[in-house]
């Protein structure tokens, strides 16, 4: 159930068009461990390859203008003992950006405004491994479930241009979640994480012999950077480390045929240092997040079904200034949304799933040094058709398309005595924020059971980004396949 | 009895208890079927409800921020004497209050008003470097002293943290000024077409900013070490001497000399270079294998290191001056030359970072700013500013502060002045 909501919460956040997701990896797994064993039907043992391949200019300043990622994942469940199991995952990531301009960090808009950057453009690649291992367990006649889940990732990221930064990612979350069984219409789950992220950037050395002499940017919000020429090597290292409670609640047959409500609070602190032996302070923010979901299913006429379902997220980052020690920054996100989806199963084999989804949403983003504010309230509403065929030859497929716009409201933007840093960056972020833009997708599943127990899972999916009446941006399109093969007990 | 059992059996009794307590109270049963019938009739309602959250939309008031920049009150004082003999009053009006951000690298120039006082307005906190010129006319000067001389009056106050909102005071003093001046330094380099680090087009143009002719016989041009700025004697690592035994090299009123560093047209080996071939001087290092071309050569007086008298393409400070013998004041610990600050007829300081003003070579009587500010190879070149004509001469400006007199131009301009409006 919590896999809805994600995917939900991942199909509105191309409102903003970025990744929601702390460290960029979407094969993480962030629902209760403790229902794992509940949503448990075999053992199995999975072992894949995920592509991505995203290229285009409609973007932000700092996003790359490719992105090619490459997973080879093994991932598997299986049981232990009588009443739990066992999952886990693990992947080896390559990832290779174009184009990337100046900032080291590795999501330079999840709201932190110090940022470590130099004034190279060009491109970087990585490579990483990351797993993720879970374990559930029921106890008490099925009533109580116990789960626990560990996350880590290491990775390394080079950028092929001086001066060369390298980037290193060590990202850990453990996960530990309860849930209950009231009775056959209530169950409840409470699942606490603590995070624990961190980024190290270093360049290289300068040298008299290297041909440039790059700028370093210590970027500060949304104007005037400090700047360093390069006459030295910087290192900084950024941590984010949090705490994230998540409740969830299942009602079955009571108002509805099923009824679905989370609740999330995380809160977390980002600091960064710079200096290697002599850490310097260079900012902290306090970030907090709240967020709901609410999914309702309803029976129709005979086997068909009506599901509406409701969102909301509110984040909110306050940045303190390294040396003055008072707020600087303040990035507020809020989104409201909702949706509906008929399930019409035309016979046994095939279920149309038509869908119509909207929301509202706002960025703000206030420097309170350099006294620049922008604000982009936004509304988004799109609809998409989805076809599954099941059992035919032993084959599943499900295929969709979809369409979505989003027109940005009265967008206010106050800048006053503005420096190069806002002309050059900052005032362009925001042309690409106040940009009208409608993205459309078609995606593709097909599940073949080729020998018994023996699958075949391929995934293919196509979404393009496109701006509505501007000259600046072309578009952003973004192709992803999955191949996997699966054994069954 | 093992411990998984003890587990479970805990966990048990507690279920058990929540059971008996929660779920099998009667009245909380009967509340529980209650809120089961309401429900079935609130349908309607809980779909309109998503509905109505489904078409809220999110919004935010939002004002004009507040930011953090703030003003700051310069007053300039003279405690020369100077002023106080031209207007009355120590406070020095029309000074040019020049102020540089050390962490963001912003600039803001101010005139000093009645009271002497400069407002920088909207100036962001941070540490700031302030240097202070204010120039009196010919006329001035003579109103007072009777003699029919321009007088300059520079400052600086190195360091200050501007938190809020505050004000300071600059003292300034006067300074001499130079009839010899340096008029253009292409120190930086041209990039790499197809040789890289490409330095040998170096050139120095020295200026006849007076009414009368100078002779360059026996002048040195020196570079300078940082760390000595308050002491009286400059620590050179290279040291040139014009050639000529006292009227062998005249310099008419608005003529310029160029010293190269090789007298040869650098365009045949980079192709973004120049021709330096037609230079007066080069200088020569011959026990170091340097080519020696057709100017005539300077005079080593002393050479520490290198293969040629190579000017650092990032931070360094030159100076002309005249001594009757240069070795007379010795070195110091690391075979640098020492010569007396009170020989220099010009001097400029340039920096490829232009917020480092703690590095600073020359003291203020010297060279009270920096000019440069670009990157090495960028073949870029810095120009002595033109303040007026008298008939057709240029006089260039010279205030003793760099940063005031000279600007930055995208290409050397070896023997001729830029000019904007021609160009």
């Amino acid at each position: 159930m919590m896999k809805q909501y994600f995917v939900m919460l991942l199909l509105l956040s191309i409102t903003f068009g970025q990744i929601e997701n702390y460290t960029g990896i979407s094969t993480a797994n962030e629902s209760n461990p403790a229902w794992l064993i509940n949503d448990y039907t075999s053992d199995f043992q999975n072992l894949g390859i995920e592509m991505n391949n995203g290229k285009g200019d409609f973007g932000l300043m700092y996003e790359p203008d490719k992105i090619f990622d490459i997973n080879y994942i093994a991932k598997g469940e299986k049981q232990l003992f009588k009443n739990g199991i066992f999952s886990g995952f693990v992947a080896f990531h390559q990832q290779q950006l174009g184009h990337k301009m100046w900032v080291h960090n590795r999501n330079p808009y999840l709201g932190f405004p110090f940022l470590l950057a130099d004034s190279s453009i060009g491109d970087m690649k990585l490579n990483g491994i990351h797993w993720q291992l879970g374990y559930s367990h029921k106890l008490l006649d099925d009533k109580l479930f116990l789960g626990s889940q560990l996350f880590y990732n290491v990775d390394e990221e080079i950028k092929d241009i001086f001066p060369k930064p390298i980037i290193k990612h060590r990202d850990m979350a453990l996960s530990l979640g309860a849930g209950y069984k009231f009775n056959q219409y209530l169950q409840s789950g409470i699942n606490y994480t603590y995070f624990d992220f961190q980024e190290q950037a270093k360049t290289s050395k300068y040298s008299q012999d290297q041909d440039k002499t790059p700028l370093i940017f210590k970027i500060r919000g949304l104007d005037n950077p400090i700047i360093f020429r390069g006459e030295t090597s910087e290192e900084r290292k950024q941590t984010f480390i949090g705490h994230n409670l998540k409740v969830d609640t299942k009602i079955t047959d009571v108002i509805a045929k099923e009824i679905t409500l989370l609740g999330e609070f995380e809160t977390g602190e980002i600091e960064a240092v710079d200096g290697g032996s002599y850490p310097i302070n260079q900012g902290t923010m306090d970030a907090t997040k709240l967020a709901f979901f609410v999914d309702a299913r309803f029976p129709l006429i005979g086997k068909s079904e009506i599901k509406f379902c409701t969102f909301g997220e509110n984040r909110k980052y306050n940045a303190d200034h390294p040396d003055l020690n008072i707020e600087v920054f303040e990035f507020k996100k809020e989104q409201l949304g909702g949706g509906l989806e008929l399930i019409f199963p035309l016979n046994d084999h095939i279920t149309f799933t038509p869908k119509a989804f909207g929301s509202s949403q706002f960025l703000k983003r206030e420097d309170k040094f350099n006294g620049v504010l922008d604000y982009f309230p936004s509304t988004s509403f799109g609809g998409s058709l989805g076809i599954e065929l099941v059992n035919y030859s032993k084959i599943n497929q499900n295929m969709s398309v979809g369409y979505s716009t989003t027109k940005i409201g009265d967008s206010e933007i106050f800048a006053e005595n503005t420096g190069w840093y806002y002309n050059e960056i900052t005032a362009v972020e925001e042309i690409y924020y106040g940009t009208d833009s409608y993205t459309y997708w078609i995606d593709y599943h097909l599940n073949f059971q080729f020998k018994e127990n023996r699958f075949v899972i391929f995934d293919i999916k196509y979404q393009s980004w496109n701006p509505v009446d501007n000259d600046y941006f072309d578009d952003y399109k973004d192709l992803s396949v999955g191949l996997k093969f699966e054994i069954r007990k | 009895m093992t411990y998984s059992n003890k587990i479970d059996k805990t966990l048990r009794m507690v279920q058990k208890t929540f059971e008996m307590v929660v779920l099998n109270n009667a009245i909380l049963k009967d509340i529980i079927t209650l809120f089961q019938k309401s429900f079935d009739h609130l349908k309607g309602g809980i779909v309109f409800l998503i509905f109505v959250i489904f078409i809220s939309s999110c919004t935010e008031n939002v004002s004009q921020p507040k930011s953090m920049r703030l003003n700051y009150y310069v007053t300039v004082m003279d405690t020369s004497g100077l002023t106080e003999s031209l207007t009355g009053d120590i406070v020095v009006k029309d000074a040019q209050v020049f102020a540089s951000s050390i962490s963001y690298q912003n600039y803001v120039e101010q005139k000093s008003d009645e009271n002497g006082k400069a407002i920088l307005e909207n100036i962001l906190p941070d540490v700031y470097n302030f240097s202070v010129t204010r120039r009196y006319s010919k006329e001035d000067v003579e109103s007072v002293t009777g003699q029919s001389v321009e007088r300059v009056l520079n400052g600086q106050f190195q360091s200050v943290n501007i938190t809020e909102e505050d004000s300071i005071e600059i003292y300034v003093n006067p300074v001499s000024l130079g009839k010899l001046v340096f008029s253009e330094i292409y120190y930086n380099g041209s990039p790499a077409d197809p040789i890289p680090y490409y330095f040998h087009d170096q050139f120095t143009e020295l200026y006849n900013n007076s009414a009368d002719t100078i002779y360059l016989d026996s002048m040195l041009i020196a570079d300078i070490e940082s760390g000595f700025a308050e002491e009286g004697f400059i620590h050179a690592v290279h040291a040139y001497m014009f050639p000529g035994t006292g009227k062998d090299y005249p310099l008419a009123p608005g003529e310029f000399k160029l010293i190269a560093q090789d007298a040869v047209n650098h365009s045949e080996y980079n192709h973004s270079s120049i021709d330096l071939s037609w230079c007066d001087f080069e200088y020569f290092v011959e026990d170091k294998g340097d080519v020696n071309y057709d100017a005539t050569d300077m005079i080593q007086i002393h050479h520490k290191y290198g293969n040629d008298f190579l000017y650092s393409v990032m931070n360094n400070a030159l100076v002309i001056m005249k001594v009757k013998n240069p070795y007379e004041w010795g070195y110091d610990d690391f075979e640098r030359i020492l010569l007396p600050k009170d020989n220099i007829f010009d001097a400029v300081e340039y920096r490829d970072n232009l917020s480092e003003v703690e590095y600073k070579r020359l003291d203020p009587s010297l060279d009270a700013g920096i000019t440069g500010g670009f990157e090495m190879y960028s073949g870029q070149s810095i120009q002595r500013k033109i303040e007026r004509y008298e008939g057709e001469r240029a006089i260039l400006m010279d205030n003793n502060n760099s940063s005031i007199d000279f600007q930055v131009l995208e290409k050397p301009t070896p023997g001729y002045f830029f000019d904007e409006e021609t160009e």
